[in-house]
């Protein structure tokens, strides 16, 4: 038996339940990422400036956020062992971790992350207008029919509350659009 | 009893009446359509009360929050596919009975077990949260900093796919709090020097990030679904007979899901399914729950619906919410300037009653909602997944640049929304990040002003008997999933150990 059918049996061991190492490979590195970044923000916590002379005889800014870093870093260490503590639910997790990303789940983060990125120049009517439209064909809708009635209804009547009924300010744009 | 006709007149307005109506068909909305959860519509619906009076905020919210879990019973019965997850223990006995024919019967069912633990629950907190606030009122802030601590403690006890991530969570949602000025020594906390960021991290844009866009990203790769339906007839009553028979049920589930609710943490959930559990437990006909028993709809949802009165009495009486939405809840009520605890109902105590006719009307309007509009809610699942979606994106978009007119709010929704969906990859909910941000500020003023009056030592602390046993509930609630684990292993091993002898 070579090296990569016993890494495959013990995987479909793991998958089917059967006899799991000491530590789970994936929840170690969670761990490590866990504790590094506990780390960082407790040095950038050492570089908070001193409180005044008065107000020093309080506890210390930096004192509760550090209490809660080490308790976060003290239970990610545990993460690695929790697949042998949590028998009937860790399943779940291993099912939701490995179960493949979608194509199409990365286009809708970066699709909304350009939007964002984009809305202060386009203005916030165009904003929800293009999440309207561009949602449903990056999905695959190509119903014009039910798009466009959709987008035009929808996000009318969402602007028309908020803009005029809840007077809240949209930014116009490059464009100018505006209600008001 | 005049603060209770005060409090009654309060909701009297049509104005509030309508809101609360709104919020209800939200709710129902909301909760018949899978994927769609009440914390969900809470977070989206309270940038629309932003211009509303703090009552009119928090009864649209609370009617919200009471339909919503109702909500979720019409498509568990109809379609077998519980609009929310309180409502899965319903789909068990309920849709074999719509199965049967008898859709119509089992509908009725729950709306009336629905209605009758949300109104037992809510008779409790009438009763109870004055109670509760009599004896916080004169906790000093070491209680206070013991009874959040043990709060968040039950994070690891709430459903979830690991109570320790689940306490990392709390944490972090806790950590996350301290982000801005810190309040007491004027000195800016893990701003990076974003301006923006002064004033903490803004609750609202994270809440829908962590609720709305991490499911949205969620479903971007789930197919449209196409549920079998089962024809509907008019909803009917409950007979006598049927009355008769789940009376005990209703009572018996009510109280448990009242006592589960009023926990800090716990939700409607883990009350439907404990509700399920013990109608089946008492009853004498055990074997036939899973084919469409009365007793096995009206155990959940009147246990699922008493949770939410339940889970009302700690966020009113002491400022900890006794589930997720009712986090969002208390984060709203601080929004709209109310500090909820023991003295807004020493100093405001109309409140109270205004809450619990809001949620009293809620629960009738309900009923009638459900009577009239069942067979129509039933046929929401028919709305296309790319519809449905670029909607959710829509008000996600807005209900966080609405909030101060600020792009940034929408970064800070579009980061929240895919650091959730990557967490919850990995077994970390949103609910417990959210009750940690939510007590945050809690524990840690009261951390800071226990530890100035006795000087720093927790020691001197829990000479105070409260503490201790706070502090003493605590050690029991964290080991309680370490004990269901280690009995859960020794199951498991005995169970290998018996295949492998065989």
């Amino acid at each position: 038996m070579n090296q990569d059918t016993d890494g495959k049996d013990a995987r479909e061991a793991g998958r089917q339940g059967g006899p799991l190492g000491l530590i789970d490979g994936p929840d170690t590195i969670l761990a490590l990422v866990l504790v590094a970044l506990c780390g960082l923000l407790y040095w950038v916590s050492a570089g908070f400036p001193e409180p005044g002379l008065f107000l020093g005889e309080n506890v210390l800014p930096e004192h509760f956020p550090r209490l809660l870093l080490i308790a976060i870093g003290v239970l990610a260490l545990l993460l690695p062992f929790e697949h042998r503590l949590e028998v009937d639910r860790w399943p779940l997790i291993r099912k939701s971790r490995s179960a493949p990303i979608g194509a199409s789940t990365f286009v809708t983060m970066g699709c909304l992350l350009i939007l964002v990125g984009i809305g202060e120049w386009i203005g916030t009517i165009l904003t929800i207008v293009v999440a309207a439209v561009g949602l449903p064909l990056l999905w695959g809708e190509r119903r014009w029919l039910l798009i466009i009635p959709y987008a035009a209804i929808f996000t009318g009547t969402v602007t028309y509350l908020f803009s005029i009924v809840l007077s809240v300010y949209f930014e116009p744009g490059v464009f100018g659009l505006t209600l008001r | 009893m005049d603060l209770m006709l005060t409090g009654f007149a309060m909701v009297a307005d049509p104005a509030i009446i309508g809101v609360i109506l709104i919020g209800v068909i939200i709710g129902v909305l909301v909760g018949a359509l899978p994927g769609l959860s009440s914390p969900m519509a809470i977070a989206l619906l309270i940038p629309f009360t932003i211009p509303m009076t703090p009552i009119a905020a928090i009864a649209m919210l609370a009617g919200l929050y009471c339909a919503g879990t109702f909500g979720g019973s019409i498509t568990a019965i109809l379609i077998n596919a519980p609009g929310a997850p309180p409502a899965a223990a319903t789909a068990l006995d309920g849709y074999p009975m719509a199965k049967r024919g008898e859709a119509g019967r089992a509908l009725g069912l729950a709306t009336i077990s629905s209605v009758t633990g949300g109104i037992l629950s809510l008779l409790i907190l009438l009763l109870a949260a004055p109670l509760l606030a009599r004896i916080a009122i004169t906790f000093t802030s070491a209680e206070y900093f013991a009874l959040a601590l043990f709060a968040l403690s039950m994070l690891a006890s709430i459903s979830g796919k690991s109570s320790i991530r689940n306490l990392i969570a709390g944490f972090v949602g806790v950590f996350l709090s301290t982000i801005g000025i810190h309040l007491t020594t004027g000195v800016e906390r893990f701003t990076f020097g974003v301006n923006e960021l002064y004033d903490g991290l803004p609750f609202v844009p994270v809440l829908i990030g962590l609720f709305a866009v991490a499911e949205l990203l969620k479903q971007s790769r789930v197919g449209e679904t196409v549920f079998e339906r089962v024809r509907a007839n008019v909803m009917k009553l409950p007979s006598r007979q049927d009355f008769q028979r789940i009376k005990y049920t209703v009572l018996r589930s009510s109280g448990l899901g009242t006592f589960i609710g009023i926990l800090p943490a716990e939700g409607a959930t883990v009350a439907a399914i404990m509700g399920y559990n013990e109608a089946r437990r008492w009853s004498d006909r055990k074997e036939e729950f899973g084919t469409g028993i009365p007793e096995g709809i009206a155990g959940p949802e009147a246990a699922n619906n008493a949770a939410t009165g339940g889970a009302m009495v700690p966020t009113l009486a002491l400022g900890i919410p006794g589930s997720v939405s009712t986090a969002l809840i208390l984060g709203a009520m601080v929004m709209h300037g109310l500090k909820p605890g023991p003295y807004l109902l020493e100093n405001q105590p109309q409140f109270l009653y205004a809450i619990f006719a809001a949620m009293l009307i809620a629960n009738l309007a309900f009923m009638a909602i459900g009577i009239a509009g069942a067979k129509l809610f039933s046929q929401l699942t028919l709305i296309p997944r790319t519809i449905l979606w670029p909607s959710v994106l829509v008000f996600a978009i807005i209900g966080s640049y609405a909030h101060s007119s600020s792009f940034f709010d929408i970064w800070v929704m579009a980061i929240a929304g895919i650091v959730g969906y990557f967490m919850l990859r990995i077994g970390f909910g949103p609910a417990p990040l959210i009750m940690g941000l939510v007590l945050g500020p809690i524990v840690e003023e009261n951390f800071s002003k226990a530890m100035i009056i006795h000087d720093n030592s927790i020691l001197s602390m829990m000479e105070r008997p409260l503490v201790l046993l706070f502090f003493g509930l605590t050690i029991l609630s964290l080991a309680g999933p370490v004990r269901s684990a280690i009995k859960a292993r020794r199951n498991r091993n005995l169970l290998m150990a018996t295949k492998e002898g065989e």
